[in-house]
């Protein structure tokens, strides 16, 4: 897929446009991106070591936090003008986030772990019951595609999971209910290299089967192959400041 | 409500903890309301240890210390009254009945009450509640003994067996009337009032024992025996208070009066219920630190909980950072910990009222029997209400604190839970 082919059709999914970035108190930049674009479709490898910034960058783009200076478009949104509650809204709304581990939510079981950002947004609620019928069974439907054994698994505490497995539970949440964008955080940095390759697999699968958006933030340049494109934070963040 | 069903299950997911706290919350809410009741009940008792008597005459003093002798048997009368003023009182238009009282006498640091029969028949407490037997009957000889409840099971005394009384108060009782035993003819139920630790013997019984008696020791080397008294006059010279019960309470005042000027000697009239009153008022303070040590229970109830959500809010920072993600909002991450502070102090107050109606309901006629305290158990209402509306407002209070510190721990880790 060539991502210069579909920025041409549609609008970016997320574009950054003289975007910086300062802590409260610091006196020195974490971010500064003179401009960053993704389309849709893309599946983008965003390549950073620890301090970076990626945290950061992150944080913009879910909406958790706006930049000090610049814009931020998500879909079309400019969330550096929404006030922070809509911002909240809009991430349950647009947004699927896979961390790199401790996923689940201790004490909800596999399939109300799956379901929850149903509980935040009616969209994706409504989408979920449009395809499957029931929050219930659409969460089965992709934990399945994720290859999970539920008759094992579902009366299981989700802390009794393997990391791989709660792993898969983690994209089939973020998956539920077709948030356009996809935000991976390290996911694979707890897994072995076989359980790696086939997690990816799966994912990429799902992602494309949900006609989302990915972008996969990691120090681990060996996965940079999987993706459409890669970007390294380090050449595009011209923050001049110490690194935090 | 997607938060409370986050509150709900978490909770359950730390049931242990969770009940611990909740059972320290009831407790102190239990222990709260049973002061209160217990209090009240007191208060009550107290109010009724005497009633039925509309005033009081004994010897000019202070209406409390008259008070404090006649009824609580504490101190002494300063002076007596003579048996003229007394049959004078008896014969006052108002007067419906006269009960004399005469102290002095113990027996093993019981106070010694003469009385006459009238006693039993007009004295009352709680409410008109008059005295009943447990077992036996009135004395009606001059040697027979009348035991409060209390003194009978202290001593371990049953109808039949003989006891000596002591000259004076004094405990180690050195001067004995022992050339006259007494015989006990009846040990009355308990009335939670000082008649429970009242020996009662007849005034003649008083008279008798103190023939041959100058002040305080024997004078005479012929001491009486029981067989003497038959052929003997017993005539009382003097009690020590009188109880008075008039025909119409509008007459009290006017009574009153009358005894304050009586001529023949210095004589006060009290009326009960407002020197029992203004008696009450010096108890205040210990019916208020009593109701502040069970608000302070509560409170450290209160802070058991404070102690068990900030002790796993630190753990709790993933969770945060995932419901984060998912959209919610710090507003909602707030509301969890102050939900869940709400249901915990809400579900031990409630468990706590529940506790106090059936532990009093079940205890109180145990406590009415043991120390002769009413307790009024009645459905919980407007008073518990207001107890579990105060624990609720003050447990959400509590939570607002690690709720602030979730609100802030959020917001600074977004998304990525640095720790």
């Amino acid at each position: 897929m060539d991502p210069n082919d579909i920025s041409k059709n549609s609008p970016p999914v997320v574009a950054l446009k003289e975007m910086s970035f300062q802590w409260q108190g610091s006196t020195t930049e974490t971010l500064n991106i003179e401009s960053l674009s993704v389309a849709t479709g893309e599946r983008v490898f965003v390549k950073g070591n620890s301090g970076s910034g990626k945290t950061t960058l992150l944080n913009i783009i879910a909406g958790v936090i706006v930049p000090t200076k610049g814009d931020v478009e998500v879909l079309g949104e400019q969330l550096n003008l929404l006030p922070s509650w809509k911002r909240d809204a809009f991430r349950s709304q647009h947004v699927g986030i896979i961390f790199q581990i401790f996923n689940l939510i201790p004490y909800l079981s596999l399939i109300d772990n799956v379901t929850l950002p149903c509980s935040f947004s009616a969209e994706r609620k409504t989408k979920a019951l449009e395809r499957s019928g029931s929050l219930e069974s659409e969460a089965r439907r992709l934990l399945e595609h994720l290859d999970l054994d539920l008759e094992k698994l579902a009366d299981k505490p989700v802390s009794r999971l393997s990391v791989g497995q709660q792993q898969r539970v983690a994209v089939a949440r973020a998956l539920m209910g077709g948030p356009e964008l996809i935000i991976a955080d390290e996911p694979t940095s707890a897994l072995d290299a076989d359980t790696r390759e086939v997690f990816l697999e799966l994912l990429f699968q799902e992602i494309e089967d949900n006609e989302a958006t990915l972008i996969f933030v990691s120090h681990d340049a060996s996965l940079e192959r999987y993706f459409d494109r890669g970007l390294h934070l380090n050449d595009i963040n011209q923050a001049t400041g110490e690194l935090v | 409500m997607i938060i409370l069903r986050l509150v709900l299950k978490s909770l359950w997911n730390r049931r242990g903890v969770a009940a611990l706290t909740v059972f320290a919350i009831t407790i102190s809410v239990t222990l709260f309301l049973s002061v209160d009741k217990i209090r009240t009940g007191a208060r009550d008792s107290f109010a009724n240890t005497i009633s039925g008597t509309d005033v009081i005459v004994g010897a000019r003093t202070g209406p409390v210390q008259l008070l404090l002798y006649a009824v609580f048997r504490i101190g002494n009368a300063t002076n007596n009254i003579s048996w003229k003023s007394y049959l004078d009182i008896e014969k006052q238009r108002e007067t419906e009945w006269v009960v004399p009282i005469s102290l002095g006498d113990s027996h093993k640091g019981f106070r010694v009450l003469g009385t006459t029969q009238v006693y039993f028949e007009k004295f009352r407490y709680a409410r008109k509640r008059s005295l009943s037997f447990q077992v036996g009957r009135p004395f009606s000889h001059v040697l027979d003994v009348v035991l409060g409840a209390e003194v009978a099971k202290e001593l371990g005394y049953d109808v039949g067996d003989k006891i000596i009384i002591s000259h004076g108060l004094d405990k180690a009782g050195f001067t004995k009337h022992d050339n006259l035993p007494f015989s006990i003819v009846g040990v009355l139920a308990a009335t939670g009032t000082p008649v429970d630790q009242t020996v009662h013997i007849s005034l003649q019984g008083i008279e008798a024992i103190h023939i041959g008696w100058g002040s305080g020791s024997r004078t005479r080397n012929r001491a009486i025996g029981p067989q003497d008294i038959e052929t003997m006059k017993l005539q009382p010279k003097a009690v020590t208070a009188v109880l008075v019960g008039l025909k119409s309470k509008m007459q009290v005042f006017r009574f009153q009066r009358a005894i304050n000027e009586y001529s023949g000697e210095p004589l006060m009239a009290i009326l009960p219920g407002v020197a029992l009153q203004e008696l009450w008022t010096l108890m205040g303070t210990v019916e208020k630190a009593l109701v502040i040590i069970s608000m302070f229970v509560v409170i450290a109830g209160l802070l058991g909980m404070l102690t068990m959500i900030l002790s796993g809010l630190n753990e709790r920072r993933r969770e945060m950072a995932i419901l984060r993600s998912v959209g919610a909002m710090p507003v909602h991450i707030m509301a969890l910990f102050v939900i869940e502070a709400l249901l915990l102090s809400v579900v031990g107050a409630c468990l706590g009222v529940v506790l106090t109606f059936v532990g009093l309901g079940l205890a109180q006629s145990f406590i009415e029997a043991q120390y002769g305290l009413y307790l009024t158990v009645s459905p919980p209402g407007m008073r518990e209400g207001i107890v579990v509306l105060g624990v609720a407002a003050a447990g959400a209070i509590v939570g607002l604190w690690p709720a602030w510190r979730a609100y802030r721990l959020s917001v600074a880790d977004g998304l990525v839970v640095r720790l």
